[in-house]
């Protein structure tokens, strides 16, 4: 049974930089994940285990597809489905609409903002 | 022992690991996630303790969403799994206060007047009855004429997926049983264990027989 996913839903950091990474073209497991250390500069560090988890997951959610290697490899590639780039697409736009946000109100009051929440 | 044995060494682990994973995630992933180790041994990317540790991490993960998808298809004895339990309640927390009591009282805190099932019922016999005896045999009988109704009606799953599927029936039957059974034979079960593991299962009849009436 297919988990219900919708595109706008707020994506785990795992899932997030698995649909970066294969943004721009479809990559096998190990490429995924040095893709994912570079783009996190290094703060998301997965191992097989967790990676392929993530996988199987997204695919149950329909964000990502396997495809046979173009090259006759024996690996397994990765690319986005077209509910995949949404999600990606709604996650960049809501990280857009904050840097936009934090621009516009200056990053002091919004820090600032934050500390109010956090003590109320 | 040199790098060589130590990748020998390191990737016999993974595949062990590996194999504790769910059939359906080992059988898909199982080629891709040791093609993964090897391209990380050769590149250096990461010690093998972290390949090996966030592959033990993710295996209950694994089995949580194997029975997640697993139940949220096949799972539809839920309710004869509630009823069950309901009936079960009354004996396990019979047994939860009395086993304290019982305890405190071989440790010679307790008078033997107040401990056990018995001194709680009191004399309430039919009420215990009821509790003790009728309670778990419903429950039994619930959740085996619901495993029957699904076995009949879910004739196209494997036994595994089924018994995945009915999990919760299934221990509420085997409790249901145990239970039914603990009243008239509690006192024959330590005879009848010690009997096992003093002498194995020779003159296994002859020591049922003795059992029987301890």
């Amino acid at each position: 049974m297919k988990q219900k996913t919708p595109a706008n839903d707020l994506l785990t950091p795992a899932v997030f930089y698995i649909l970066l990474a294969l943004s721009a073209q479809e990559r096998h497991g190990y490429d995924i994940m040095k893709q994912v250390k570079t783009d996190s500069a290094g703060a998301v560090a997965m191992g097989p285990g967790t990676l392929y988890g993530s996988l199987k997951r997204m695919m149950n959610d329909e964000l990502v597809e396997e495809v046979a290697s173009k090259t006759g490899e024996r690996r397994i590639y990765y690319r986005l489905t077209i509910k995949g780039k949404k999600a990606l697409g709604g996650e960049l736009r809501r990280f857009a609409g904050a840097v936009k946000f934090a621009k516009e109100k200056g990053l002091k009051q919004l820090l600032a903002l934050r500390w109010t929440l956090d003590t109320s | 022992m040199d790098a060589r044995h130590v990748m020998k060494f390191a990737r016999a682990i993974f595949r062990a690991v590996i194999a504790a994973y769910p059939a359906s995630y080992r059988k898909h992933f199982k080629e891709s996630l040791l093609q993964t180790f090897d391209d990380m041994r050769e590149d250096a990317a990461a010690s093998d303790w972290f390949i090996i540790r966030d592959a033990i991490a993710s295996i209950p993960m694994q089995y949580v969403n194997y029975f997640h998808e697993t139940m949220k298809i096949k799972f539809k004895n839920l309710p004869a799994a509630i009823a069950g339990a309901a009936l079960l309640l009354p004996f396990a927390l019979l047994v939860a206060i009395a086993a304290p009591a019982q305890l405190l009282y071989k440790l010679g805190y307790a008078n033997p007047v107040n401990v056990g099932i018995g001194q709680i019922i009191g004399t309430h016999v039919g009420l215990g009855t009821v509790i003790l005896i009728f309670f778990p045999i419903a429950a039994f009988l619930i959740n085996f004429v619901a495993l029957i109704w699904a076995g009949f009606r879910d004739r196209e799953l494997t036994v595994k997926q089924f018994v995945a599927g009915n999990v919760f029936s299934i221990v509420i039957m085997i409790l249901g049983f145990g239970f039914a059974l603990f009243l008239p034979f509690h006192d024959a079960i330590p005879c009848f264990v010690q009997g096992i593991w003093q002498n194995g299962f020779n003159n296994f009849l002859p020591l049922m027989n003795a059992c029987r009436n301890a």
